[in-house]
């Protein structure tokens, strides 16, 4: 208790340069809260987009489906039967339903441009997958109804708005040519180019019977309660061997949203490396300046254990103060612009071209990055300091009391 | 000549009004090797450090060489301070990151004086002082009256009207500040510089010929011995 | 000057002080230099890939034809190319010229079929102008009409071999479907993802058979000799061929990518400015620590008759010593990490796979170092460290001579 009062008047000493090494970590803390809130903004953006409107939790298919899947294979489809149902497991499903996906090209007469269509049980997907969210005109799809909702980009690409009629040419599953006219209900935006360029949603069944697959899908798609039971539920599933059961911790784009949040923590190790040579630098003066006063302690009989001690809590003094200050700001900073959004069109006019991410960004912090961020400072701090502080250690105290 | 007219001097410690100085009239003609005896906390330190432009009197006057430098501005004062005086401090305060011969030389930079002139001039001084052999060593190789000695040359190098010295011996031991009392006498002979010194040493006021007593910030008793003396 | 040297000397008298404060400024640099040549490498090897094979330096079109990527219309093409080539072939400066026709289309291996896009190129010229020859790595280069060459990628999505049959299908211009059975003559391996993934390629004289062009291709792609000047010989063309033809530079196209690519610099030199802000905030501990405990050294100086501009010089010489120091060590750690890019490169391959991503490149990065920014680097973290050094040390100007003497 008593080491505790003498390291924290000990801060006040220099309170200046206490307040400068402090400051160093606070702004590695704030930076940190910020770029994590800021990064893991964006990919959850992207990754729920992924997940709710592409892939599910888990995705069911066939084995030669996942095979030539780039080829969207029609005829790899399975029937959805009552044994296939009963096979689905019971717990914690948000959401279960086929998706049948499908190339088309689409446009009026020379003007053809690619898309992908997604038939979808209208209903059931309208709240869970979030589509009637990400409606920005229009309205949502009924089922039996030959209408559909198209991503923003594409409804741009195709030069039409809400109640035009689009003309869709494909080809069966059994490779006859198809078409069909649909009304444009709604434009959807998901703020990830890639997707508001090229997808658009119909009915199930609609899509079922332009496409000769009534009563069959080439996918299925489960939504769950807790994504981290998605492998426990994806090794219940047991169809058979012709089926592949996928997860979504398997799709590449989540998979690059890993990767790249591993790469961005790099950044976040070297911004705290820097922000601790400050600390490095104060303790070592600290030994330094104190090696008298140091000498003395050790005369009066404090063993080397208390004077780390000391030194430690007064480091760690300096790295609570710092990381406090640091998580007040990073967290003030990543919930205003939660709400507030970042407008990077001022960086790029064309953002919503190309980007995988909208315009606007908004920060998504957690409270694990927030109290994480409060104890890596704090536990770097004492980490760093403690190498300046072995030093005093070493320090005789006959010769330590003879300097002037 | 410094002469010095009712000098006061108040400090502010906190709340409290401490008078330093209460009325100070004193005279040192050129050439005099003077100490300003008395206990710690007497004032003299204060006075050395008016004297040497260094602090101004809160009331009174201080004249050089009949110039009242109350009067004159900081950059005036660092002016005078560069060209006329000399300081030798208590704690030696030489560059640690230069040699005995860089730290004599610097005042001769801030005179811009040629490099071929200055080489000539901080040798010969520095042999005087008797550390010839010690020209290229840092403060942190030599002893402490070998610090005093770099310190006296680097006082005298520009030839200043007078030398200011606060407690130049405190850190010394008895046989140092002999030798360095003995140097200084000496340097004052020969360079007809004023020397003025503080001092509670009962061995440096043996050394002076003029000793000015003070107590709280007032001089109570001055008295010179006659020549031959000391 | 003496003072340079007080300052010099100075910084050794914490070596170990001076050592961690420019390792920090010296990490900051890195980081901006490892993240230059990061950038500079992808964005050279997308420009490579879209002069190489896709756009070369200028591209001439129909006025009215180029609308947007990926769109393709046959209502607006060149009708005449040869009276246009005829017309630019004497300006100087001009190394190349060849024609192309692009076109939407879907090929067929008989059971699946996927949408390409499908390019005529001349088989004669078009290898002065790009690289697509030299990218074959299995069978040969067009050899005429029916030949078709197709991308590793597709070859292996639809398990095409040389000597493979595929069929194209595309609507001509009259929007009537045709159809051709083609050999596949050749794999190529170019690294452009459009080129590997999703394109035909076959004779020009055949793609204009199959869209009714006569003798119209959509485009006319020439190359230069100097490849960082387009601009005078773009004017010099459009003159030439007139309004009825837009004439635009291989950026103009592909002004998106270099955007999100400044995009992703910019955000990357917002960390990197971070890291260097918190090294000056290590450079400012350090100073203030210099002076508080150099407190009765400017004393002695003051009283001597140093000017505060002296002292103030002194610190600032040597906040910017440090700053060179560190700086250098930034540049030098900055350097190998950017040659260790160029040499080796970071393969990302693996994690890219099966990804559509719209930068043309393969996902092994290779760096290339810019040296001017190497050299702005280095001045920035000098004029930064030195700018940072004017906060501690205007507290030593601030002191009286008497203060500082008696501060112990």
């Amino acid at each position: 208790m008593n080491l505790l009062r003498l390291a924290y008047r000990n801060f006040f000493r220099n309170t200046r340069r206490s307040l400068i090494s402090g400051l160093s970590v606070a702004l590695a803390i704030t930076a940190i809260i910020f770029a994590r809130s800021y990064i893991r903004g964006i990919f959850q953006n992207m990754s729920g987009n992924v997940v709710k409107l592409v892939s599910g939790h888990i995705t069911i298919t066939t084995k030669e489906y996942e095979r030539r899947e780039r080829l969207i294979p029609l005829s790899e489809s399975f029937a959805l039967s009552e044994e296939f149902f009963k096979a689905l497991p019971e717990t914690d499903i948000k959401l279960a339903s086929p998706r049948i996906k499908f190339g088309v090209l689409l446009g009026e007469e020379e003007l053809s441009i690619p898309a992908l269509g997604y038939a979808i049980e209208a209903e059931k997907e309208r709240e869970i997958a979030g589509l009637q969210k990400r409606l920005i005109e229009g309205a949502y799809i009924e089922s039996g109804r030959n209408e559909a909702i198209l991503g923003k980009g594409l409804a741009e690409r195709l030069n039409m708005k809400v109640g035009d009629t689009l003309t869709v040419i494909t080809r069966t599953a059994y490779d006859s040519p198809t078409g069909l006219n649909l009304i444009i209900k709604g434009i959807f935006q998901t703020g990830i180019g890639g997707m508001d360029r090229n997808l658009f949603y119909i009915p199930l069944d609609v899509g079922q019977k332009m496409l000769d697959l009534e009563g069959r899908t080439t996918e299925f798609v489960i939504l769950l309660n807790d994504p981290g039971k998605a492998l426990e539920a994806a090794r219940s599933i047991n169809l058979g061997d012709e089926y592949a059961v996928i997860t979504y911790l398997q799709n590449p784009v989540l998979r690059w949203v890993n990767l790249a949040q591993a790469v961005y923590s790099i950044f976040y190790i070297i911004i705290l490396l820097v922000a601790c040579s400050a600390i490095a630098n104060t303790m070592l003066m600290i030994v330094f300046e104190r090696t008298k006063e140091i000498g003395m302690m050790k005369a009066l009989g404090l063993n080397n254990l208390s004077i780390v001690g000391l030194l430690t809590i007064e480091a760690a003094i300096i790295g609570i103060v710092g990381s406090f200050f640091g998580t007040i700001g990073g967290t003030a900073l990543s919930y205003w612009l939660k709400y507030e959004g970042i407008d990077i069109s001022m960086v790029s006019s064309t953002a919503s071209a190309d980007m995988p991410f909208g315009p606007i960004i908004y920060t998504a912090p957690t409270p694990f990055i927030i109290v994480t961020g409060f104890l890596l400072g704090l536990l770097v701090t004492i980490i760093v300091a403690l190498l300046p502080i072995s030093k005093a250690t070493r320090i005789n105290p006959a010769k330590a009391l003879k300097t002037i | 000549m410094v002469e010095a007219i009712d000098l006061h001097k108040d400090y502010k410690i906190g709340k409290v009004l401490f008078p330093a100085l209460r009325g100070i009239d004193i005279k040192i003609e050129n050439g005099e090797f003077t100490a300003i005896a008395g206990p710690s906390g007497s004032g003299k330190t204060t006075l050395l450090n008016i004297i040497g432009c260094l602090d101004v009197p809160t009331k009174g006057k201080i004249l050089i060489d009949g110039t009242d430098i109350s009067e004159l501005g900081s950059k005036e004062k660092a002016e005078l301070r560069k060209n006329q005086i000399g300081f030798v401090f208590q704690t030696f305060n030489l560059i640690p990151v230069l040699t005995a011969y860089e730290n004599v030389e610097l005042p001769l930079i801030l005179l811009d004086m040629k490099t071929d002139k200055r080489e000539a001039k901080i040798v010969a001084l520095l042999e005087e002082v008797g550390l010839g052999e010690f020209i290229n060593r840092r403060p942190n190789e030599m002893s402490g009256g070998q610090q005093q000695r770099v310190a006296i040359a680097r006082a005298l190098v520009k030839d200043p009207s007078m030398v200011l010295a606060d407690e130049p011996t405190a850190n010394l031991d008895s046989t140092t500040a002999k030798e360095i009392l003995a140097l200084m006498q000496e340097l004052n002979a020969k360079h007809k510089t004023t020397f003025i010194f503080s001092t509670h040493d009962q061995l440096v006021m043996d050394y002076s010929r003029r000793t000015v007593n003070l107590r709280d910030g007032r001089i109570v008793e001055d008295k010179t011995k006659p020549r031959g003396q000391g | 000057m003496k003072i340079v040297n007080i300052a010099w000397r100075n910084i050794f008298r914490h070596t170990r002080r001076t050592i961690i404060t420019a390792a920090a400024i010296s990490v900051g640099l890195s980081s901006m230099i490892f993240m230059n040549t990061m950038m500079n490498g992808a964005d050279k090897m997308a420009s490579r890939n879209i002069i190489d094979f896709e756009t070369s330096h200028i591209e001439i079109f129909a006025e009215g034809y180029y609308r947007e990527e990926g769109v393709f219309p046959l209502d607006t093409i060149i009708e005449n190319p040869a009276s246009i080539t005829d017309k630019i072939r004497k300006i100087p400066g001009i190394k190349g010229i060849t024609p192309r026709v692009k076109f939407q289309a879907r090929i067929s291996d008989g059971i699946d079929e996927l949408p390409v896009l499908g390019m005529g190129v001349d088989i004669e010229n078009d290898n002065g102008i790009f690289r697509i020859g030299e990218s074959v790595v299995a069978g040969a280069f067009l050899q005429g009409e029916g030949d078709v060459l197709v991308g590793e990628n597709l070859a292996s999505d639809l398990g095409l071999d040389v000597g493979s049959y595929i069929t194209i299908i595309t609507k001509d211009r009259n929007g009537t479907y045709n159809a051709y059975d083609l050999t596949v003559s050749g794999i190529i391996n170019t690294g452009h993802p459009l080129f590997d993934r999703n394109m035909a390629i076959i004779a020009i004289t055949q793609a204009q058979d199959l869209l009714a062009l006569g003798q119209g291709v959509t485009e006319i792609c020439i190359r230069t000799n100097a490849e960082n000047k387009l601009e005078p010989l773009k004017e010099r063309i459009s003159q030439e061929v007139g309004s009825d033809y837009e004439v635009l530079t291989w950026k103009e196209m592909n002004a998106a990518i270099f955007e999100i690519s400044g995009f992703k610099r910019a955000g990357q030199f917002m960390i990197a400015l971070v890291v260097v802000i918190i090294a000056a905030v290590g450079i400012v501990n350090t100073m203030l620590m210099a002076v508080m405990e150099r407190i009765p050294e400017i004393g002695t100086l003051k009283a001597m008759g140093f000017s505060n501009k002296g002292i103030v010089k002194m610190f600032i010489y040597e906040g910017g010593m440090i700053g060179v120091f560190g700086s250098l060590l930034g540049c030098l750690f900055g350097l190998l990490i950017s040659l260790y890019l160029v040499h080796v490169g970071l393969d990302f391959s693996s994690v890219f796979e099966n990804m559509d991503i719209v930068y043309p490149m393969k996902f092994i990065i290779k760096g290339e170092i810019d040296y001017l920014n190497l050299l702005y680097v280095f001045l920035f973290g000098v004029f930064v460290s030195v700018l940072v050094t004017l906060w501690p040390v205007r507290r030593a100007t601030r002191l009286e001579a008497v203060d500082a003497l008696r501060h112990v």
